[in-house]
């Protein structure tokens, strides 16, 4: 069996533990616990809404790793933000936290670990296109620029952060409609990757 | 859906009828219920938002609008969760941040959602009891 799903099961079988899902940032739910104590409705809702609520939250605050629990007297939801989308689980109020924290440590090492084979292989492709851009538009001049992307780190914000520093470089020592021009075709290229 | 004013949302602890409005040596304008909050170990400031995000009082080093605005987004987060889950009694949510940022504690009280900043070493949970605690006593 998938090792994502035999997770996913492990932790639905937990004492106080009533089902717990997998969605993407679309608000589609990609995996799930059988059996799912949800409705279809119920789940289809509930993941959009915590999609939105994940969306949200990282945006305040640049973060791409939110973890949130809201607690009802009814029942609780813990939920992990991952770079693309969350992993719900629906809990008892007087779940076993400690056991279920055990469990999701395990098994989320897993889940960011898939992630980040996915992340590095899309990076090092927008990493490469970047530089096609570099190339493209300082030509001679452009190897400065290109040892900075080179030392960039592989998340989106490292990238930006990366972006902004060549920027400034091109701006200070070649030519100011160049960095912006160059800027503004990387921040268009990493935003579609992301 | 569920309203707030609805009178299923049960407020977690007293009515805040007995919030008065202080002013510190600074500019910012503080609750006593804001100030009795940050003066529990493990919390750093604390925000008072309204149920439409509107900031209401704060003591926050630092950008009180961007905890108002977590707060308040965790707040109708919750309340969506709640109306999809049929859950009616929202009784607390925990926010953390994994890269930095303050773990943030969020509950309702009377017509406000209160969002306490707090500094990560005393457990969430624990820093409930000890307002509920007071707040009851």
């Amino acid at each position: 069996m998938d090792p994502i799903q035999t997770f996913i099961n492990e932790l639905a079988s937990l004492v106080g533990v009533q089902g717990a899902f997998l969605f993407d940032r679309q608000g589609a739910i990609n995996q799930y616990s059988t059996p799912m104590e949800l409705t279809l409705d119920q789940g289809v809702a509930l993941a959009r809404t915590l999609s939105r609520s994940l969306t949200g939250l990282s945006s305040l605050e640049h973060s791409n790793r939110v973890d949130i629990e809201l607690v009802f007297n009814e029942g609780r939801l813990v939920l992990k933000g991952l770079s693309d989308g969350g992993l719900c689980i629906l809990c008892d109020r007087q779940v076993n936290y400690s056991l279920l924290n055990l469990t999701l440590e395990q098994g989320l090492g897993l889940l960011r670990t898939v992630e980040m084979k996915a992340d590095t292989g899309e990076t090092k492709q927008t990493l490469e296109d970047m530089k096609a851009i570099v190339q493209e538009i300082l030509g001679e001049h452009s190897q400065r620029v290109i040892s900075i992307l080179d030392n960039a780190g592989a998340s989106s914000e490292e990238l930006m952060k990366a972006i902004e520093q060549a920027e400034k470089m091109t701006r200070m020592f070649i030519d100011k409609d160049q960095a912006g021009r160059m800027a503004q075709r990387m921040r268009e290229l990493v935003d579609k990757s992301s | 859906m569920d309203d707030y004013d609805s009178g299923q949302w049960d407020a977690l602890f007293t009515g805040d009828e007995d919030s008065r409005v202080v002013r510190t040596g600074e500019s910012s304008e503080v609750t006593t219920t804001v100030q009795e909050y940050c003066e529990v170990p493990g919390v750093k400031g604390a925000v008072q938002v309204a149920l439409d995000g509107v900031l209401q009082a704060n003591r926050v080093d630092g950008s009180p609008e961007q905890a108002a605005a977590i707060t308040a987004y965790l707040g109708a987060s919750a309340r969506q969760v709640g109306a999809v889950m049929e859950y009616k009694n929202f009784d607390h949510a925990h926010l953390n941040y994994g890269e930095g940022g303050d773990p943030i504690l969020v509950f309702r009280k009377g017509s406000s959602f209160f969002g306490l900043l707090l500094d990560g070493e005393i457990a969430a949970s624990h820093i409930l009891s000890r307002i509920r605690g007071r707040t009851r006593s």
